[in-house]
């Protein structure tokens, strides 16, 4: 039982529950605010009956029409404990990838930490594959590899957008 | 006009300023720029770029001359603008931003640039008039969509803002309306964003018919970005029409969609009773099967929330919570009605709930979902119900019929459900010590035979079986309440470690154990708890009462000076960081988001956290950084207090904490509720009144003893306000009448004794207001600033006619030397005493800390006296020597202050072997001496969780005793 509704500022006075989460990283303001000012329909927030947060989705439409890159982005998609494996994860990701359909884009994209099977697992699940893999795009000690996973639209007709590349490439190189 | 090959000319000398700039060598900036100026006199840009240098080499007051001058030539071309605006946005003084650009559009009427960087200029300032007017002149220079609609908004934004509700309702917003109105009429209106400020301004005004037909129109086909807005919209604008059937019919049709958004079946039942109230009956068409069936009477919606959850069964994927869900709040709701006939329809309570405890007893949150819909129970059978429950997870062993450990982590979620539930519906309050203690034990045993279903997880997952352990903790807290028995800290100390030790991403636990340490009055272990679970940017807000306040309170002052500035940052770099973001709302069309991140930002702004910090922060940079009355100046003109003017805004104060942070079992008696907040809040208020009264006092004794102004590098706004004729603020009167408002406040405090905090596990820390009370902080210190005005007042009074003011200083040092005697006495009590666990007393801890900062004010303002009393001594020195006339007597006071200060400093030494004593008696309390089995000694017990607290102990004692030496150093120097 979710209501999705627009992610406002005063939910980041309450998404402690999900931010506690090791992996969840907790933004400086003007990245939050990034988002809220220039994606708004991008920043969904997953509420529980109670009022309580259970998870959030960040993300943002960016790149060019004419290469074919015009692309949904999720830059961050986390969901507390308490409300996993109810399938939030992939209606947060339904509706990115609707409103993403819906400016036209070609497909949609994630970073993914290597390690994080179980993300990796249920991304591939809800149709995403492995376009190429960024090296050390996570720092920390030591970096980590990211994967590149994407999901074609259906502005992007012959899913040319999801041809795996066959090497991979670095941080610096991506777009 | 120059030609081309100039402004390359410039650019190229130019450069080596920027790269100077961009480096961070600004000595270097500025060398490079008085060569550029030495070559081109005229080449202003470089004056700017200097300016900028300047300022940032601690230079304020010879950039802002420069950048004036530079600005006084209204200058128009782009590198000189920019770096002007770059400079006085440095300086925090967007204001000559927007002169500038003011400027230059007077000089290039037509420049869309600059119109637009005057534009942002004021939405920076907030200046809402002139946005809408620079919005208007942008549309005519250019006429672009956003630029007529930027206007717009500013109208609407001075709608919002002005406190003339008629001013807004008859003015502005139909004013925005009418504008908005006429790009319609010559569909004009490109923008989703344009369509969705047309509807802000519709709203704001109630007119949602308006806004109805707007989104049902041509128009309402934008509202594209979000999914369904379109029909949410029209939804959510039939309930503000109260249309109850087009809301019932409209709600119902996106259920259809989406069965499991929560917020739809709300407004869909609430639309439903009210059909049902004003007698709603079906007409032929709401028989049919069509899109816009209403279904508004109590069989319907039954039969239509029935059909979800057949759909929602027949659908073979995973289960959606939300049919099911909405069919126990429509029976609670019906039951709450008091209409049991149609609730028996739906079905019994206790069946409907463990059809859904069968369904999603394996998911964490079923706890949380079915907590509110027990209430429909008879209380005369929770036990039975829960015990019901309870056959659907346990397998009793064949062999033995004793109750078996979960087989399967859904098995063990369930079991958890139902403690959980237990624990709620009050069902462990009957026990026995003894069945609560075996309680306690069973939770424990699950929780360690729980973890095999979690070794696969990683490090940064969460363990299933935690949920166990952190009952077994609430119910152990639960006692503690009752007994305070300091001994259940260390148990719970040692379960949550160990928790801790299995679980290491557990940020409950983490966040308990900080709660239970400080309650120890141990700090030091809490710093890596806090740190590890990475808590920063706006979560020092919300989570920083969990601790930060006690790096204070319990005498760790060097962390807390890190810690409290780190906070501050946050808060000061809000509004800078939030008001581009305000810009990039108005550059990408965001309207709608522009109240909401201006009303955040004034949020932060007004957290009462924000205050709270800062005066503690500026108390605590008293007591450590100064050691001579020069230093203090310094620090309070950096500081920029004003003693006469409370710079708080009371009645605003804003209440940021996340007090649902950890999770709760509580039954309603132990259950957080809005009124504890609102009493813990109040409480909180009333702390920092008294702090900020102390912090202003004295200040206003330091204003007093040094009136004359500092050289101006810090505050030049602050000198530029005194000039401008207002007059010079008499501190002595400001000082007395502070000291009247501690009196007072202290007064209404005391007259509020018995709402003590309840201190609930999951509640609000309380203030450290009784402590203070307890200790006459208020008195020794509202007495020694008595003394500062009274010896104030000495400066201007004949010392010969002064006998009653004198006695009245005499009085003051009495009863001072005598409440601190008092109070030293009344804490000599042990800090610990040998136990298993040991024990320890915190308060007195807290009370000694209190007493180190008491004795480090009252050293402050008593060497701002004798700074007063100095010239006093040596003119009256001067007259016996010229006059050689022996019959000038030598006022009682002099002498008075010498014995004070003298008794000062044995009551400051006799604390100081007191903090020594408490080192010495917390390190002689050993566990080691206890008789532990050395086969039963584990890595995490009691004897370690002893070892940090003692240790913690002994930082609080070895900080302070440091503090105090430091100023009982600067008491010895003061002599007459």
């Amino acid at each position: 039982m979710t209501t999705l509704r627009p992610f406002t500022c005063d939910d980041l006075f309450r998404f402690n529950r999900v931010n506690l989460d090791p992996l969840t990283e907790t933004y400086g303001l003007p990245f939050y605010m990034q988002y809220l000012a220039r994606w708004p329909e991008y920043f969904q927030v997953a509420e529980s009956p109670t009022g309580d947060i259970m998870g959030y989705i960040m993300g943002k439409a960016e790149g060019r029409v004419a290469q074919e890159e015009w692309h949904g982005h999720v830059t961050a998609l986390t969901v507390a404990p308490e409300f996993r494996r109810l399938g939030l994860a992939a209606k947060m990701m339904a509706s990115l990838e609707q409103i993403s359909e819906n400016k036209n884009c070609y497909f949609v994209d994630l970073f993914v930490r290597v390690s994080n099977k179980v993300a990796v697992d249920m991304y591939k699940k809800l149709g995403y594959s492995i376009y190429r893999t960024v090296l050390e795009y996570y720092s920390g000690d030591p970096d980590e590899d990211a994967y590149d996973m994407r999901k074609a639209l259906s502005a992007d007709v012959k899913k040319k957008s999801i041809i795996p590349l066959p090497h991979p490439v670095r941080p610096e190189d991506i777009e | 006009m120059a030609g081309r090959g100039h402004v390359d000319v410039s650019e190229r000398r130019l450069r080596p300023i920027y790269d100077a700039l961009d480096a961070s060598n600004n000595k270097k900036a500025i060398q490079e720029a008085d060569k550029v100026l030495r070559k081109q006199k005229d080449l202003i840009c470089a004056k700017a770029l200097k300016a900028i240098a300047l300022l940032r080499s601690s230079r304020r007051q010879e950039a802002l001359l420069l950048a004036a001058e530079v600005a006084a030539q209204e200058p128009i071309e782009e590198a000189t603008l920019q770096a002007l605006t770059i400079c006085y946005r440095e300086m925090e003084r967007g204001d000559l931003v927007a002169r500038i650009y003011e400027n230059a559009v007077k000089k290039v009427p037509q420049s869309e640039e600059f119109l637009s960087h005057l534009f942002m200029a004021y939405v920076r300032l907030g200046e809402y008039k002139k946005q809408q007017q620079t919005g208007m002149a942008l549309y005519k220079v250019a006429p672009k969509n956003p630029y007529y609609f930027w206007s717009v908004m500013s109208i609407v934004m001075q709608a919002l803002t002005t406190e003339d509700e008629k001013l807004s309702q008859k003015m502005f917003l139909p004013l925005a309306e009418r504008m908005v109105e006429k790009m319609a009429k010559d569909t004009k209106i490109e923008a989703e964003a344009e369509v969705r400020l047309y509807l802000m301004i519709l709203e704001k005004q109630k007119k949602y018919q308006d806004a109805l037909e707007v989104v049902v129109g041509p128009l309402g086909n934008k509202l594209i970005s979000e999914i369904e807005l379109q029909s949410l919209k029209q939804a959510e604008l039939y309930v503000q029409l109260e249309d109850w059937p087009k809301a019932n019919a409209k709600y119902r049709k996106l259920l259809l969609t989406n069965p499991d958004n929560w917020l739809w079946y709300i407004h869909y039942f609430n639309s439903l009773f009210h059909l049902v109230d004003s007698g709603w009956t079906p007409s032929e068409a709401d028989e049919g099967s069509s899109d816009d069936v209403v279904t508004g009477t109590v069989d319907m919606a039954i039969a239509f929330v029935e059909e979800r959850v057949e759909e929602e069964l027949k659908n073979g994927k995973r289960l959606q919570r939300g049919p099911f869900l909405a069919r126990m709040e429509l029976l609670k709701r019906l039951t709450e009605r008091g209409n049991q006939e149609a609730a028996d329809k739906i079905g019994l309570p206790a069946d409907l709930l463990k059809d859904y405890f069968i369904k999603f007893g394996d998911k964490p949150c079923c706890f949380m979902d079915m907590r509110p819909y027990v209430s429909m129970l008879n209380p005369d059978n929770h036990a039975q119900f829960v015990e019901e429950l309870q056959t659907y997870t346990e397998i009793p062993d064949e062999k033995t019929g004793d109750v078996s450990l979960p087989a399967d982590v859904q098995a063990m979620q369930r079991h958890i459900c139902c403690v959980g539930l237990a624990r709620s519906l009050g069902l462990q309050e009957q026990l026995t010590e003894g069945d609560r203690e075996e309680l306690v034990q069973d939770l424990t045993r699950r929780h360690q035979h729980g973890l095999q279903f979690g070794k696969d997880l990683l490090p940064t997952d969460v363990q299933p079986s935690d949920s166990y352990l952190l009952m077994a903790v609430h119910i152990k807290y639960a006692v503690y309440m009752k007994t305070k028995k300091l001994g259940l800290l260390f148990e719970l100390i040692v379960m949550l470690e160990k928790g801790v030790a299995s679980s290491p991403s557990n940020a409950q636990y983490k966040l308990i154990l900080i709660k239970l340490y400080i309650l120890l009055g141990a700090f030091h272990p809490c710093k890596k708890l806090y740190d590890n679970m990475e808590i920063k940017h706006i979560q020092q807000d919300t989570l920083g009462y969990f601790y930060a306040c006690y790096a204070v309170a319990l005498g760790h002052l060097t962390p807390a000076c890190s810690i409290l500035s780190a906070m501050l940052k946050f808060f000061s770099a809000n509004h800078k960081d939030t008001t581009e973001y305000i810009i990039a709302a108005y550059k990408y069309g965001s309207f709608h988001k522009i109240p909401e991140i201006i009303s955040f930002r004034e949020r932060l702004n007004l957290s009462h956290n924000y205050s709270a910090l800062a005066v503690e922060r500026m108390i605590l940079d008293f007591i450590m950084e100064t050691t001579n009355p020069e230093q203090m100046r310094e620090l309070l003109d950096y500081m920029e207090i004003s003693p006469e003017k409370d710079e708080i805004k009371w009645d605003l104060l804003k209440d940021n904490r996340d007090l649902t942070v950890l999770s709760s079992w509580e039954p309603k008696e132990r259950e957080l509720t809005d009124q504890h907040i609102e009493l813990s809040f109040c409480q909180d208020r009333q702390w920092l009144r008294l702090r900020s009264l102390i912090l202003r006092s004295l200040a206003a004794v330091i204003l007093m003893s040094q009136p004359a102004p500092l050289d101006g590098e810090h505050s030049p706004q602050k000198q530029d306000a005194s000039r401008n004729g207002e007059a010079p603020v008499e501190h002595g009167n400001t000082l007395t009448s502070l000291i009247l408002d501690i009196n007072t406040h202290v007064q209404e405090v005391e007259g509020q004794a018995g709402s003590e905090n309840m201190s609930l596990l999951c509640g609000p820390p309380p203030t450290r207001m009784k402590v203070y009370l307890d200790g006459q902080h208020h008195v020794l210190l509202t007495s020694i600033f008595q003394v500062a005005v009274d010896v104030h007042s000495l400066e201007t009074t004949d010392l010969n006619q002064s006998q009653e003011l004198q006695e009245k200083i005499a009085k003051n040092f009495d009863c001072i030397l005598k409440t601190f005697e008092y109070v030293l006495d009344s804490m000599d009590t042990s800090i610990a005493s040998p136990g298993c666990p040991p024990q320890v007393y915190p308060h007195v801890l807290e009370g000694l800390v209190l007493l180190v900062e008491t004795l480090c004010l009252m050293t402050l303002v008593t060497s701002q006296c004798h700074v007063m009393l100095k010239p006093m001594k040596a003119t009256l020195t001067k007259k016996k020597r010229k006059k050689k006339n022996p019959t000038v007597v030598v006022p009682q006071v002099f002498d008075n202050f010498k014995t004070f200060v003298d008794s000062l400093v044995q009551f400051g030494e006799k604390l100081h072997t007191r903090l020594t004593e408490v080192n010495t008696v917390i390190t002689a309390v050993d566990v080691s001496g206890l008789e532990i089995d050395p086969a039963e000694k584990e890595a995490i017990s009691v004897e370690t969780v002893w070892n940090k607290v003692k240790e913690s102990y002994q930082i609080s004692a070895g900080e302070t005793s440091e503090v105090l030496k430091q100023k009982l150093q600067l008491l010895r120097t003061i002599r007459l």
